[in-house]
């Protein structure tokens, strides 16, 4: 039997280039649908305003096609601040604010060896008071606005707020956004969106390049 | 007497005049009970989420962790007494982030989208529930195709869920190798997902009467046969190491004839939804049930591995019975009136969900997860462990706390 190592040397090599190189494989629905022209679509989240869509409330349903088909593009966040002090060394905090798990799962796999956000000097840290931003996935749950505060409160300066995925941007089909409690630097939209999404937003918030 | 039979599985609250309460794992039935006497019971407490216990006394030490924290990936909150390195009891409190999920009232599209994100890792289980529901009260038989359809998103989706549990054990034994290799393993199945239905998470797929676009099962077994493989060749080294033995065997033991899904079956009990569901049938699929003895999380880690190789072979099966699944579009417009109750063998085990439907609108749903169980189960067993066991008794059970939250 091989040991760890040589297991490890006989496997090939999983990390992507991205984002110095193009994804290479995006789930398509996470990516902005846009209009084909093929007739009329009834969006569920009111996402669509004639014939563009509002990410933010965008589900990621897919119920829109034919009349709207992705346009695999991994790059649908919108970075409101950046913030340079960050380029070397990135600490970030997941905090669920009442997700349906999703979202945690697609932030978390950040560290897989596929993404390994560690070759970009990005990590995952245990509280707020170590972060330099806050990822915030989830609608606004009742008991999670104190928490969610507090966790704020806790972020040393200078810090960036992220609002991950449908719920915690609009509160999509599900509840409240996160904005009655925190500003937001960056949005990241999706349900869920996808780690390679996730990775560029987090790149350019920091300045990095991408 | 069956397995379990006189074991409550549901309590649906009538409102302030006792509970109609669902006993025993086979096809759900619900039975009236005015006497509050059952408020005492564990399965109740386990079925309404009740954990009421705590430790008292000089030098037992009461802290939390949670409901934040960088150790946990959902929201939860846990009260945890200790006497030294011995955690003496444990009460967890779920509801930091229950987001009272709105269903009733919905129309069928919207309770459907929903459903699925009720709990979105495990999606396909439970809008696949409610689909069964919805057509079962139509009086529509379940064509077959779609049943495999079915069946096959719901297999995946065990061997998806299962990878994870395993490596967040390796995780917490610190195997970085093995966990490594695990979330990789796990990545390539969610980017096979992407790839045959559209979503990792096979979120817009379930729908009434057939799936809502096309899916390409042509060839997926042979995908999943060779993640499965490799998912052997890393536990048989795992197996092997000692420091992930230890720390595994003997931690959170608990035998009840209430527990569910792996815990139970690692506890000796034979019991498994996919052999008696109606709604979603495995009878022509030969399942064989994974059984172990040791009760601990070594016995529901040893279930899990044995269920990942059983969902492949199932996999291969239906693929090979699989002619054309239906597409049925987006919604239905049907204005049916009924009741039913199904239940599923999600990864974490038999969960129970019961639908009103009143002209084509939901006006009430019920849902019992395996969660609420296995919740109970880390509640009860991690008793007499050490602090140092939390994560392994916690992380072996499969918990989803978004599972935990109400369904209105
Ligand atoms: S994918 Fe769904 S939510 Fe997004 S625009 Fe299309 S229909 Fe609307
Ligand atoms: S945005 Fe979608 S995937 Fe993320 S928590 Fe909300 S429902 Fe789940």
């Amino acid at each position: 039997m091989k040991t760890w190592l040589t297991y490890g040397l006989f496997s090939k090599r999983l990390t992507t280039k991205f984002p110095f190189k193009a994804a290479e494989e995006l789930p398509v629905w996470t990516t902005m649908p846009v209009s084909t022209g093929a007739g009329e679509a009834i969006c569920p989240a009111n996402a669509i305003q004639d014939t563009s869509v509002d990410m933010g409330m965008c589900i990621s349903c897919g119920y829109c096609s034919p009349a709207f088909e992705p346009d695999g593009n991994a790059r649908t966040s919108i970075v409101h601040s950046t913030e340079k002090a960050f380029r070397k060394s990135f600490h970030i905090y997941l905090f669920d604010a009442g997700s349906c798990g999703s979202c945690n799962l697609e932030v978390k796999a950040l560290v897989n060896p596929y993404y390994d956000m560690s070759r970009l000097g990005i990590s995952f840290c245990a509280t707020p008071k170590h972060a330099d931003a806050l990822i915030v996935v989830g609608v606004l749950a009742e008991g999670m606005g104190e928490p969610l505060r507090r966790a704020v409160e806790a972020l040393p300066s200078p810090r960036l707020v992220f609002a991950v995925g449908a719920c915690a941007i609009s509160g999509g089909i599900i509840g409240k956004s996160i904005s009655g409690v925190v500003e937001t630097d960056v949005i990241v939209p999706g349900c869920p969106p996808n780690p390679f999404t996730i990775l560029d937003a987090l790149q350019r918030s920091r300045g990095g390049k991408h | 007497m069956m397995v379990g039979e006189d074991v409550i599985t549901g309590v649906f609250d009538s409102g302030g005049r006792g509970y109609e309460v669902s006993y025993g794992f086979g096809i759900p039935s619900w039975k009236k009970v005015a006497d509050h006497a059952i408020e005492g019971r564990e399965d109740f407490k386990a079925c309404v989420g009740k954990y009421d216990d705590k430790a008292e006394g000089a030098d037992v030490l009461n802290f939390t962790y949670g409901p934040s924290t960088g150790g946990l990936t959902e929201s939860i909150k846990f009260n945890i007494y200790t006497y030294g390195e011995r955690i003496l009891s444990l009460r967890p409190e779920p509801s930091y982030k229950d987001r009272k999920l709105q269903v009733s009232g919905s129309g069928l599209e919207m309770a459907n989208l929903r459903i699925e994100r009720y709990c979105g890792p495990l999606s396909p289980f439970y809008s696949g529930m409610l689909a069964a529901a919805v057509e079962s009260v139509m009086g529509a038989d379940q064509d077959n195709d779609l049943r495999l359809a079915r069946v096959i998103m719901n297999e995946i989706s065990r061997i998806s869920d299962h990878i994870h549990v395993i490596a967040k054990l390796a995780e917490g034994a610190s195997q970085n190798v093995a966990y490594n290799l695990l979330f990789a393993l796990r990545e390539k199945l969610l980017r096979l997902i992407a790839r045959r239905f559209g979503h990792r998470y096979f979120f817009g797929i379930n729908g009434f009467g057939g799936l809502v676009r096309s899916a390409n099962f042509k060839g997926i077994s042979s995908e999943v046969r060779a993640i499965v493989d490799e998912f052997r060749q890393i536990w048989i080294r795992l197996e092997n190491s000692r420091i992930f033995i230890d720390r595994i065997q003997g931690t959170a033991t608990l035998k009840r004839a209430w527990m569910v899904g792996p815990a139970a079956r690692a506890s000796g009990t034979h019991i498994d939804a996919r052999m008696e569901s109606s709604f979603l049938r495995y009878d022509d699929l030969d399942l064989h049930v994974s059984i172990s003895s040791g009760a601990d999380t070594l016995a529901r880690t040893l279930v899990r591995v044995d269920e990942i190789s059983e969902s492949a072979r199932i996999i291969e099966r239906a693929e090979s019975m699989i002619r054309e699944v239906p597409v049925a579009g987006r919604t239905t417009k049907s204005e049916v009136n009924g009741e039913i109750s199904v239940r599923a063998e999600t990864p974490g085990g038999d969960s129970l969900m019961r639908v009103t439907l009143a002209k084509g609108i939901i006006e009430k749903i019920y849902i019992r997860p395996s969660s609420l169980q296995n919740l109970a189960v880390f509640a009860y067993a991690i008793r007499e462990n050490l602090l140092t066991d939390f994560t392994f008794g916690y992380e072996g059970l499969g918990i989803h706390i978004s599972e935990l939250g109400g369904v209105l």
